[in-house]
């Protein structure tokens, strides 16, 4: 499932999120809080977690996306090839959009310019890059449609967005971040939008396409499923923060907190009876306006006690996994009064609170 | 895309007839007739002189044949005879239409032309001073009368400054230059009204575009933020506005008329208004008929440049 490449930490990442906060409405909600976050070239990772958790609002923060009169992104660093790109001026960021980091949207549907033809709008990003002949430009126009596998791009190209399908409007939008071949591609639940079927085209479409371009690519969901097949790494983020990161692998196999073992619950199981297939998580996240004060998820949490509500805990090292997978959790880390979740699995009864384990009592 | 053309041609016909019923209609409601008018107030006394000119005036037949014979003329291009002058109403109208029609193409122009940049500039900037002095713009054009603006120009520019002349017409083919400078202060007090409209319409449609995911998308391109604005914004901000402007075409042909009067410009409004003072009701029917027809040739074409900026129209 992991994908070849160069190592997985690398000791320069193509990027890397340095303790990166970004706060809306004058810093009254904090929707990114302190991430660290890397990504080796031409690495794939996923960024995971429940709506609203922040994971859309970091990404847009590498781009500088958000209106910039109700957003402050900082304290922190954005570094990409070294470079801070929260120092950069709007012009120098707008040289890093779509030429070095390109970004592709959740909603096809609303994503693309309903009264601009589709081809227009793959140029668009070539023409604020590069300067091609109009025969070259429509050669690349071409090669980038045929690429995304939509076809007779010729005729089509002159079309505008509502005459394509859900699906051919997601692989435009793929030419698109495509066009300049830029060395990331931030990809924001781009299959949320598409039934099953068209999910697995256009994920497979990707997967080629990263492994012959040499791209990195950070997968933004909330469905652990597009992470499992897609990613070398994750990061699993709740309420502004990553609670969790491990290589692809150990993260499926060791699962260290609860809160991801929610998420890995919750996902629908194809194998499981039908009646016991998925299991929510209980209650909401937290107002990021006002987070609670321990561990943000101690609330819902079915494994909690009484550490939980008193201290918030570190991103720490599971015991359990190597040193490059750790967990922001007191049940998992060797301090005094916590630990007791070390070594525990996911799937087995909750000993602790036995009316919220029922998940694990059939399994 | 011919089933549309049919179909708004065969409602324009109806609303035509409508509009002639009532302006046939109308005219015989109003006490006292044309007669009564010709005659004065001395010579509405005699009843023998009063009956006879009625007589003339074909103003004995009942009024049902009086509208079929109207109608009928209409449609061979015989509007009737103006019953104040005695010419005929065809050419009359034609030559009144010219000076309306560039007044209200000017007005349209300086409306749009102010209206679009600062709309998007208001919206751009919402929530600042900049936003605030647009909001003013728009309300004060909304709310102050065209024809108290226009005498106010005439004021300041014609008799302080002495820049323009103060009022008067001449064709456009006899003399381009002076036709436009006589025509920029009732074009700019006709264009105020529609001006404000629009500076909101624009406003709202930009910042409701303004918050759309192709926005976001287009930035994450790599484009400047002005092609953003306007080639994804505006254009797309710029449907409702589109039809906005085909719908107000009404109320410019109703303005127009008091500023040709403040200005002594031979047009359409100041015929009709001439025409309903001295119960010229051949030509006052006429002049409804040919508004209602304006209006509905502007939603027309209203509709066409509609289509041609959204792609996702298609008319059948």
């Amino acid at each position: 499932m992991t994908v070849s490449g160069p190592a997985r930490s690398p000791d320069r990442p193509l990027l890397h999120l340095d303790d990166l906060h970004t706060s809306f409405a004058q810093g009254a909600i904090v929707a990114v809080e302190g991430i660290d976050l890397r990504v080796g070239a031409g690495e794939s990772v996923g960024l995971v977690g429940e709506s609203g958790c922040g994971k859309s609002a970091a990404a847009k923060s590498i781009l500088r996306l958000h209106d910039p009169r109700n957003t402050r992104i900082g304290p922190g660093r954005i570094l990409f090839e070294g470079r801070d790109l929260l120092q950069l001026s709007d012009e120098g960021m707008r040289k890093i959009r779509g030429r070095e980091i390109a970004m592709i949207f959740q909603d096809p549907m609303t994503a693309l310019d309903p009264v601009m033809t589709v081809g227009d709008q793959i140029a668009e990003c070539l023409d604020a890059h590069e300067r091609l002949s109009a025969t070259a430009r429509k050669a690349r126009i071409l090669e980038l449609m045929k690429l995304v596998g939509i076809p007779s791009p010729a005729t089509r190209m002159r079309c505008y967005p509502h005459q394509f399908s859900g699906g051919m409007r997601q692989r435009i939008m793929i030419a698109i971040a495509l066009s300049c071949r830029p060395k990331l591609i931030l990809a924001d639940e781009i299959t949320t939008a598409l039934d099953v079927t068209l999910q697995a085209q256009v994920l497979e479409l990707i997967r080629s396409l990263r492994d012959s371009m040499q791209l990195a690519t950070i997968m933004i969901t909330h469905d652990l499923g597009v992470v499992a097949g897609m990613t070398d790494r994750v990061y699993v983020m709740y309420a502004g923060q990553i609670v969790e990161t491990a290589a692809t692998d150990d993260l499926f196999a060791r699962p260290a907190m609860p809160y991801t073992w929610g998420l890995l619950r919750s996902a629908p199981d194809l194998e499981a009876p039908v009646v016991e297939r998925m299991v929510p998580i209980e209650g909401m996240p937290p107002s990021l306006a006002d987070p609670p004060s321990g561990c943000r998820f101690a609330p819902r949490c079915p494994y909690g006690r009484e550490i939980c509500e008193r201290a918030a805990p570190p991103l720490a090292p599971n015991p359990v996994s190597g040193p490059e997978h750790a967990a922001r959790c007191w049940g998992t880390q060797q301090v005094k009064g916590g630990g007791w979740l070390i070594g525990h699995d996911w799937r087995a009864p909750n000993s602790d609170t036995p009316t919220s384990g029922k998940a694990g009592t059939n399994a | 895309m011919r089933n549309f053309y049919v179909r708004r041609v065969l409602t324009a016909l109806v609303v035509l007839f409508i509009v002639s019923v009532i302006s046939f209609f109308i005219a015989f409601v109003l006490p006292g007739d044309t007669a009564t008018a010709m005659l004065g107030e001395e010579g509405g006394l005699d009843p023998e002189r009063y009956a006879y000119l009625r007589e003339q005036l074909g103003l004995n037949k009942p009024l049902v044949v009086r509208y079929f014979e109207w109608v009928g003329g209409v449609l061979t291009g015989d509007f009737g005879v103006s019953l104040r002058t005695n010419e005929p109403i065809g050419p009359a109208l034609l030559r009144r239409l010219g000076p309306t029609m560039q007044l209200a193409m000017m007005a349209m122009v300086f409306a749009v032309c102010v209206a679009i940049p600062v709309g998007v500039v208001a919206a751009v900037n919402s929530r600042t001073w900049v936003d605030t002095a647009g909001t003013l713009l728009a309300l004060t054009g909304i709310a102050i009368p065209a024809f108290w603006l226009g005498i106010m120009l005439m004021l300041f520019f014609a008799v302080w400054l002495k820049w323009l002349p103060p009022s008067g017409y001449v064709p456009i083919w006899e003399n381009p230059l002076e036709s436009i400078r006589l025509m920029i202060m009732p074009a700019i007090a006709l264009a105020s009204g529609l001006m404000g409209v629009i500076i909101r319409q624009v406003r709202a449609a930009m910042l409701d575009v303004l918050t759309e995911d192709f926005i976001t998308a287009a930035r994450s391109k790599g484009i400047t933020e002005r092609q953003v604005i306007l080639r994804h914004g505006l254009r797309n901000s710029l449907l409702p506005v589109v039809t906005i402007i085909g719908l107000q075409m009404g109320h410019v042909m109703a303005g127009a008329a008091a500023l040709e009067v403040v200005f002594s410009i031979p047009g359409l409004g100041r015929l009709a208004v001439d025409s309903i003072f001295f119960r010229d009701f051949t030509m006052i029917q006429a002049i409804m008929l040919l508004f209602a027809f304006i209006v509905l040739l502007s939603s027309f074409v209203t509709d066409m440049v509609y289509a041609r900026l959204d792609p996702r129209i298609r008319y059948d």
